[in-house]
């Protein structure tokens, strides 16, 4: 696989987005990585930035800074913000609801408008959906909503920015790691794994990290270079839609 | 990572045009491909050359997949010389080519129903026999293992019959795609999602593949049409199968199960 290639990670410090900046890093990758939180890594080829990116303004000022030190030569986009906490349909909380659009949608638009400009040829960009997006599960409606408009925007911009960058997204399942939601929501509901986990998903377990990062790497790789405008399901088996 | 190393996989249809490049596929990475199809003569020369080209262990069988005692006694015999079975390519599947059809018979009013029964048998019966002998033994293999069925865009989409006009002919003796081709590539999706609902919890995966057109010397015209449909610019080359044929049997997408993934540069987005 190819070395040193320039790869941003946006929303790299959570469970999932540790992984996949570790796999980067592990394949001899630069990785710049946009978060509120700070990563722990002595690696000479990981540079931290920190932004708010649900602020287009702050975001924009801290992309150009990216783009300065990747030189405007960007080979991969993998834009992970997200917040499952979200709220109901309630009319009298649009607020909220704007708050949660940015967090789920907008984060990957901004990234998006503030990078393709800076892309390499054959280069890639992933976003992340959910199964929440694909079907009722659920899930709070303001990220269930925000997760399905990744899918489409997936599709629109595989459309637009092909043959130079292929665009995919990834819908993972549910996924377990130390201080996530799941951890969280498993001590004060430890029925829900029998409800969900045992009953509703065909493997009968939660995912894990590297099950995501093993397909954010397959996708950016030259192994998948007819791979373009997908949704990939990692899931396990358990939703049932197309 | 992506690694086959010690891994057993089945391949059906091992001598067609994308079973060779599943086969060469597994053995880049390090696995054993054990070839299913109708020649002997090809199937051992096949098998010879990428045993020794790969250095791994490579095995044919002349097997005619729509009967089901010659499954069920070579299912025997791959039971016998390997110990285990780790993974099933139902890559198997008539594709007449638009080109050669003569009388007009792919037109769905001149089908002949000895061909419809033909091309879902070597689909459909064959895909299914395959699961029950072979993918059974998976099912049986402790650590699990991994079904691809192969499917295509088409099995997805609707196929444009203006892909195949020819200039001055009547619309009702231009040349199609033939219907069975649309029925057993959707009816392969729902193989698959079965199948990832039956086994999961062995741990044996079952995911489908829907490729784009391949390229294969088809005319210029066809070729620019084509084209122009897929966000790419480009038919797809026989060796961008294997990278997903690689990731789906290894280890490194053991979370995914009843996916369908789509391969066609963009081609079916909307």
């Amino acid at each position: 696989m190819a070395k040193n290639r320039k790869i941003i990670i946006i929303g790299g410090t959570g469970g999932i987005g540790k992984e996949i900046t570790n796999d980067f890093l592990k394949l001899g990758d630069e990785v710049a990585v946009v978060s509120r939180g700070k990563i722990e890594s002595k690696s000479k080829k990981l540079k931290y930035f920190k932004c708010d990116t649900t602020d287009h303004l702050e975001y924009e000022k801290v992309a150009n800074e990216i783009k300065n030190y990747f030189e405007n030569k960007i080979d991969s986009i993998i834009c992970l913000v997200g917040d499952g906490s979200g709220v109901r349909i309630n009319f009298n909380s649009i607020d909220r609801w704007k708050i949660d659009w940015d967090k789920n949608f907008n984060s990957s638009f901004f990234s998006v408008s503030y990078f393709f400009n800076s892309l390499n040829k054959n280069s890639s960009i992933i976003l992340i959906s959910s199964i929440a997006g694909m079907e009722y599960l659920g899930a709070p409606d303001s990220y269930s909503v925000a997760k399905s408009s990744i899918i489409t925007f997936t599709k629109v911009l595989s459309k637009y920015l092909s043959p130079k960058t292929r665009v995919n997204c990834i819908s993972p399942g549910h996924i377990f790691f130390k201080g996530g939601s799941w951890e969280k929501k498993l001590k004060k509901k430890p029925r829900l794994k029998k409800q969900i986990i045992d009953n509703l998903n065909p493997m009968k377990r939660f995912g894990t990290p590297t099950d995501i990062s093993d397909a954010v790497i397959f996708l950016c790789s030259n192994k998948a270079t007819y791979i373009n405008g997908i949704n990939l399901v990692i899931d396990g088996g358990q939703t049932n839609s197309l | 990572m992506f690694s086959l190393k010690d891994k057993n996989i089945l391949v059906t249809g091992a001598l067609g045009l994308l079973g060779k490049e599943h086969v060469k596929a597994i053995a880049s990475a390090g696995g054993n491909p054990i070839m299913l199809d109708i020649d002997n003569q090809s199937l051992q020369e096949f098998s010879q050359y990428v045993s020794k080209k790969y250095n791994v262990n490579s095995i044919g069988f002349e097997v005619d997949i729509k009967d089901e005692n010659s499954i069920k006694i070579n299912c025997e015999i791959v039971k016998s010389k390997f110990d285990k079975l780790d993974g099933l390519i139902n890559n198997a599947a008539n594709n007449p080519k638009v080109e050669n059809n003569k009388n007009n018979f792919s037109r769905l009013e001149n089908f002949p129903i000895e061909l419809w029964d033909d091309d879902l048998n070597v689909s459909l019966r064959g895909s299914f026999l395959c699961c029950k002998y072979y993918g059974y033994l998976i099912s049986k293999n402790p650590n699990g293992g991994s079904i691809i069925n192969v499917s295509s865009d088409l099995g997805l989409i609707a196929p444009n019959q203006s892909l195949y006009k020819e200039d001055g002919i009547k619309e009702e003796s231009q040349k199609v795609k033939p219907i069975t081709y649309s029925i057993a590539k959707h009816g392969i999706i729902g193989l698959t999602r079965y199948l990832a609902s039956y086994w999961g919890s062995n741990n044996v995966r079952s995911n489908v593949i829907c490729p784009g057109g391949v390229f294969n010397g088809q005319k210029k015209d066809f070729v620019e049409k084509i084209s122009k449909m897929i966000p790419m610019g480009r038919m797809a080359k026989k060796e961008d199968l294997h990278g997903i044929i690689v990731f789906l049997l290894s280890d490194s997408s053991s979370y995914m199960n009843g996916s369908i993934i789509s391969i066609d540069g963009g081609r079916v987005v909307w």
